[in-house]
């Protein structure tokens, strides 16, 4: 049995469209299940507009691709009361990260957001931000 | 180890159950979570089934997806695109 504790990690596109769209590291540790992921309806969004734009699935398809993945999606709404947080810490960064981290900071106990992106850095201080490798040996 | 029968449509399964789980299945039960053990492990078996047959569509689809891909570079760029996306969006 495996008694590993599960971590409860926050990932956008670059990490979720990363697992399903390349073998390496991002999609072993998403398939794993391992840990549980959560990402806000923008991330379905930004995947479903390149699994249909760049590489030619059908909407449904794409549609029915995303939602297969083992992650949980936050409505718009979930994130809207601390949309406007977010955007002062990331905005100048990245507003395309607005998002993810306003999801961070509406989850109570989460144990980080899972990113390779060099634009999280400034909220290293608010948040755990883990690398993909760092999460194989977690 | 004890033992569950599970009854469907005139089916019938033996099941060999640790006694701990049996427990917890059975505090469950009591607690009105689920009509009967049988209901519960009914239910166990659908929630297993579905989730193997998502993670099968899940890894058919995204081996088509990643033999379409040619390099790290070309996923980073794609991610790139929609990020901007999103920026003109906000």
């Amino acid at each position: 049995m495996n008694l590993k504790p599960r971590l409860l990690l926050l990932a956008g596109t670059t990490v979720l469209y990363s697992a399903v769209a390349y073998r390496g590291l991002d999609n072993k540790v998403l398939l794993s299940g391992e840990h549980v992921f959560v990402t806000t309806e923008f991330t379905v969004v930004e995947m479903c507009r390149i699994l249909t734009t760049k590489r030619g699935l059908e909407g449904s398809e794409a549609l029915e691709l995303v939602e297969s993945m083992p992650v949980l999606v936050a409505s718009h709404d979930f994130v809207r009361g601390r949309w406007d947080e977010a955007d002062g810490l990331i905005s100048k960064r990245d507003k395309s990260d607005i998002p993810l981290v306003a999801l961070a900071l509406t989850i109570d106990g989460h144990d980080g957001i899972c990113s390779t992106d060099k634009d999280f850095d400034v909220v290293r201080g608010r948040f755990k931000v883990w690398k993909t490798r760092e999460l194989l040996k977690a | 180890m004890h033992c569950i029968y599970v009854l469907s449509m005139g089916s019938k399964l033996l099941l060999n159950v640790p006694e701990k789980d049996l427990e917890r299945i059975e505090a469950l039960v009591n607690a009105g979570e689920y009509a009967t053990k049988s209901e519960f492990i009914r239910f166990a078996v659908k929630q297993l089934l579905y989730s193997e047959q998502r993670i099968g569509k899940l890894e058919s689809a995204t081996s088509r997806l990643q033999n379409q891909t040619k390099s790290r570079k070309q996923v980073e760029k794609e991610i790139e695109w929609a990020k901007a996306g999103t920026r003109k969006t906000l």
